[in-house]
C-alpha cells in the first residue's frame, strides 16, 4: 500500500473528529444526567419517557383531585357529625324532657335549629356543601325551607383514576328532610310544643328526629366509604408513580458512573491519538537529508 | 572521433535537459503535496534514437516524453463520484431532519407533550371547582400555551420546508455553474489533447467539478475518446453534451415548494423532480416533501382531532351564565388553531356543567372533556392524542436516527475510497525527496559529464 502523504493528515482528522465527537456525547451525558439528549438518540426509547411523561403528569393531577377531595370529604364529614350530635342532643330533650326548666329547653332548641341551619348552609372553597349543583345559593331560607331549584339534586363528582369518578352526596334534602319532615319544622314544632307545655306535640317529635339522625348516618356512613376509596386510590398513585419514574429514569437519566468511565477511557484514547498523529505527522525524509 | 567527443556533448545535454524537467516535475508534485484533487505527475523517460557509427550503434542520449503522465485510475473516481452522491444526499436529508427535530423539543420537557398534559389537567381542575374564577383563567392559559406551541410547530415545520426550497434553488444555481465550467474545460481538454500535450492540470479541475456535481445530483458521466466529458441526469437529459451545456431550472409547485426543471434549448422546460435519485438535491426534496409534510400532516390531524372533539362537548354543555356552550376552539388545523376569542376574553363561557346539569356546580361536561385525554380518537379509534403524538415524535427521532446512520455509514465508504484515490494518485513527500536525491544526482552526473567532454576536447586541442 503507498502512503500519500494526505491520506496520513485525512486519516488523522477523521479519527480526531469522531473520537472528540464520543467525548463531546459523553461530556454531555454528564452535564444533563440523561441518556437521552436528543429524539434522535433512541426513538422508540423517547416515545416511552413521553409516555411515562404523560402518565407522572396525569397522576400528580389525580393526586391534586384526590387530596382535594379528600378535605372535601373530611369537612363534610365534620358538619354532618356535629348536625347529627344535635339531632341526637335534640331527641333525648324530647324524650326526656321533664315539666321543669321547659323554657330553657325550648332555648336550647332554637339555638340548635340555628345552628344546624348555618351548617347545612355551610360552604367548602365558596361553595355551598349541600345544593346540588347550585353552589352559589344557600340550600335552606331563614324559615328552613329548601330551595329545590333545577339542579339542587345534582351529584358532585371528582376524577381519581382514568375514567374513574367518586361522587359525593351534595343534595340537602336528601340529608336534613325525611319523607315528608323537614328537620327545621319538626325543630320548630318542638320548641313551639315545649314553650306551650304540649307533652304530646313534645313526644311527637322523637320519631322523626330518630329518623332523620339515621338518614344522616346512612349519608355519613356513604362519606365514609368514599374517604376509603379515595385513600386506597391514593395509595395506589403513590406506588404507581414511582414505578413509573422508576422505568422513566432506566430509559431516559444516563448511568453517571458508566459515563464518567466512559469518558475516562475516551480521554485517554483521544490523548493516545494526539500523541501518536504528533509521532507520525512530522518527519519526512527532509529531515534525514 | 570528434564526432563522437561532440555526440557525449548531446548525450549530456540531453539529460541535463530531462532531468531537470523530471526535477521540475518533482518540484510541481511537492508544491501540490496539500492540494485537493491533485493527481501526482511522472516524466517518463526514453531513449533517444540510436545512430551508426563505424559499424557499431551509439546511444543519443535520453528525452523526456512530451505526454506528462498523470497518475490515476479512471474507476476510483467514478466510485468516489458516486459516493459522493450518497454523501449529499444524506447529509442534506440529515440536516434539514435535525432542524425539524429540534422544532419538537421534546427532552427538554416543553413540548408539545407537556402542553397536552397541562391542558389536559386544567380541564381537571375546572372540574374539581367549577366556578372557580382562577381555575378558569388558568385553563385559558393553558389552552393558550397548548396553541401557541402547536402553531409555532407547524410555524416551524414550514419554516425548516422553505430552508430546504432556499437551498434547492442555491444548489440548482450551483449545478448551472459546474456544467457550464465543465463545458468550458471539455474544450481546452480537448484542444490541448489534440495537441498531443497532456491536460492535467484540467484534468484534474473536471474530475473535482464533477465531483462536486454528484454530490448535488445523480449523473451519469462518460468520457469520449476525444476527452470531451458527457453528462447526463438520471433520466437521460443531457446536461452536458462536448462543450455544450443544459440549465436546470426551479419553478413552484402546487404546494409553493420549488420543483426542479430541466430546460431544454428551445427553452421548455421539463419536471425532473421526481427523478433524481441521489445528490443533496434528492436530500432535501425527499426531507422536505416526505417527512416533514408527513409531519406536518400528522400535527394537523391531531389538531384537527383535539378542536373537533374538544368543541364536540363544549358546545353542548352549560357555561357559567347559563347559556349553551359555544366552540371552545376556532380554527382546523395545527396552522390556524386558536382558543375561542369570546372565551379568552369571558372566562364565565367555559362550559363545565353537561347540558343536563345546572351551572355553577355542574362539572359533568368538563370531566367527559378531561376524560378525552385517555379516549382512543385518533388513527381509526386505536390511539388517544398523546398515543399519536409520542409515536409522531418516535418516528421524528427515528429519521433523523436513520440518516445519521446512512450519513456515518455513507462518510466512512468515502473516507476508505479517497485514501484508495490517494494510494494511487496522492503525492507522497518520502517518495517525492528521493525523486528529488534520484534527480539531483543525475543532474549533477550528466554536468560533470559536460566537464569530461570539455577537458576531453582540452587535450585533444593540447595535442595539436
Amino acid at each position: 500500500m503507498r502512503i500519500s502523504s494526505r491520506i496520513m493528515a485525512e486519516n488523522i482528522k477523521a479519527n480526531m473528529a469522531k473520537q472528540s465527537a464520543q467525548l463531546m456525547n459523553s461530556q454531555i451525558k454528564i452535564a444533563t444526567g440523561k441518556r437521552l439528549n436528543s429524539l434522535s438518540d433512541d426513538p422508540s426509547g423517547m416515545e416511552k419517557v413521553l409516555n411515562y411523561r404523560t402518565t407522572l403528569t396525569t397522576i400528580e393531577q389525580y393526586q391534586t383531585n384526590i387530596t382535594g377531595a379528600k378535605t372535601r370529604v373530611e369537612y363534610t364529614e365534620t358538619v354532618l357529625g356535629q348536625i347529627n350530635d344535635m339531632i341526637d342532643d335534640a331527641r333525648a330533650i324530647a324524650s326526656s324532657a321533664g315539666t321543669d326548666n321547659r323554657e330553657a329547653l325550648a332555648l336550647q332548641i332554637s339555638n340548635m335549629r340555628d345552628q344546624i341551619l348555618g351548617l347545612a348552609n355551610a360552604k367548602y372553597n365558596n361553595n355551598y356543601l349541600f345544593h346540588g349543583h347550585l353552589t352559589d345559593t344557600p340550600p335552606f331560607d331563614a324559615s328552613g325551607a329548601y330551595d329545590a331549584g333545577t339542579g339542587s339534586d345534582g351529584d358532585n363528582r371528582a376524577m381519581i383514576g382514568e375514567g374513574i369518578q367518586v361522587t359525593f352526596a351534595a343534595d340537602g334534602s336528601d340529608m336534613f328532610i325525611e319523607g315528608s319532615d323537614n328537620l327545621f319544622t319538626v325543630l320548630d314544632d318542638l320548641e313551639s310544643a315545649l314553650l306551650a307545655d304540649d307533652d304530646a306535640g313534645v313526644q311527637a317529635a322523637v320519631d322523626p328526629l330518630y329518623r332523620m339522625g339515621k338518614q344522616l348516618e346512612t349519608v355519613r356512613a356513604g362519606f365514609a366509604a368514599t374517604y376509603n376509596r379515595l385513600e386506597t386510590t391514593e395509595d395506589h398513585w403513590r406506588s404507581f408513580s414511582l414505578s413509573v419514574e422508576n422505568m422513566r429514569a432506566k430509559v431516559e437519566d444516563a448511568d453517571v458512573t458508566e459515563a464518567a468511565l466512559d469518558l475516562q477511557l475516551q480521554q485517554a484514547s483521544y490523548e493516545v491519538l494526539l500523541q501518536v498523529a504528533a509521532d507520525v505527522i512530522q518527519p519526512t525524509l527532509v529531515d534525514f537529508l | 572521433m570528434a564526432n563522437i567527443i561532440y555526440g557525449m556533448f548531446n548525450v549530456a545535454s540531453t539529460a541535463l535537459l530531462t532531468q531537470q524537467k523530471a526535477l521540475d516535475v518533482t518540484a510541481n508534485n511537492i508544491a501540490n503535496v496539500n492540494t485537493e484533487g491533485y493527481s501526482r505527475q511522472r516524466v517518463n523517460m526514453e531513449q533517444n534514437e540510436p545512430v551508426r557509427y563505424q559499424g557499431g550503434t551509439l546511444g543519443t542520449g535520453v528525452q523526456a516524453n512530451q505526454y506528462i503522465q498523470r497518475v490515476y485510475d479512471k474507476f476510483i473516481n467514478a466510485q468516489l463520484a458516486e459516493s459522493e452522491s450518497l454523501s449529499g444526499r444524506w447529509d442534506a436529508e440529515l440536516e434539514t431532519l435535525e432542524k425539524a427535530e429540534l422544532m419538537f423539543d421534546e427532552t427538554s420537557g416543553y413540548g408539545l407533550n407537556d402542553a397536552l398534559a397541562q391542558f389536559w389537567n386544567s380541564w381537571q381542575e375546572v372540574a374539581n371547582n367549577p366556578s372557580g374564577y382562577t381555575e378558569r383563567v388558568t385553563l385559558i392559559a393553558d389552552t393558550q400555551n397548548l396553541v401557541n406551541v402547536i402553531n409555532s410547530l407547524s410555524d416551524g415545520l414550514s419554516e425548516v420546508q422553505s430552508d430546504s426550497d432556499k437551498s434547492i434553488a442555491a444548489a440548482v444555481d450551483q449545478i448551472n455553474t459546474l456544467t457550464g465550467e465543465i463545458a468550458q474545460l471539455n474544450l481546452k481538454i480537448a484542444e490541448i489533447e489534440a495537441g498531443g500535450h497532456s491536460a492535467n492540470e484540467f484534468n484534474d479541475a473536471r474530475d473535482m467539478k464533477l465531483k462536486e456535481l454528484s454530490g448535488l445530483i445523480d449523473i451519469n458521466g462518460f468520457e469520449d475518446a476525444d476527452g470531451y466529458l458527457t453528462i447526463n441526469t438520471a433520466n437521460g437529459k443531457p446536461l452536458v453534451d462536448r462543450t455544450h451545456s443544459w440549465n436546470l431550472t426551479t419553478r413552484d409547485n402546487t404546494n409553493d415548494l420549488q420543483d426542479v426543471f430541466w430546460v431544454d434549448s428551445s427553452g421548455g422546460e421539463e419536471n425532473i423532480t421526481a427523478d433524481i435519485g441521489t445528490g443533496k438535491l434528492k436530500g432535501w426534496i425527499e426531507a422536505r416533501d416526505d417527512s416533514i409534510a408527513g409531519y406536518k400532516t400528522r400535527l394537523d390531524e391531531l389538531a384537527g382531532a383535539i378542536i373537533g372533539e374538544v368543541n364536540t362537548w363544549h358546545a353542548a354543555g352549560n357555561t357559567l351564565d347559563g347559556t349553551t356552550g359555544v366552540d371552545f376552539f376556532t380554527g382546523s388545523d395545527a396552522s390556524d388553531m386558536a382558543i375561542n376569542n369570546a372565551i379568552a376574553s369571558n372566562p364565565n363561557l367555559i362550559a363545565a356543567a353537561l347540558g343536563s346539569e345546572a351551572p355553577p356546580g355542574g362539572n359533568g361536561n368538563a370531566i367527559e372533556i378531561a376524560e378525552l385525554q385517555n379516549a382512543l380518537t385518533m388513527s381509526t379509534n386505536t390511539a388517544s392524542f398523546d398515543d399519536f403524538y409520542n409515536a409522531l415524535a418516535g418516528d421524528v427521532g427515528s429519521k433523523v436516527a436513520l440518516a445519521r446512520t446512512n450519513s456515518d455509514h455513507q462518510s466512512a465508504v468515502s473516507l476508505q475510497l479517497s485514501t484508495y484515490r490517494e494510494e494511487i494518485s496522492g503525492v507522497s513527500l518520502d517518495e517525492e525527496m528521493v525523486a528529488l536525491v534520484q534527480f539531483q544526482s543525475a543532474y549533477n552526473a550528466a554536468a560533470k559529464l559536460v566537464t569530461t567532454v570539455d577537458e576531453m576536447l582540452d587535450s585533444l586541442i593540447a595535442m595539436v
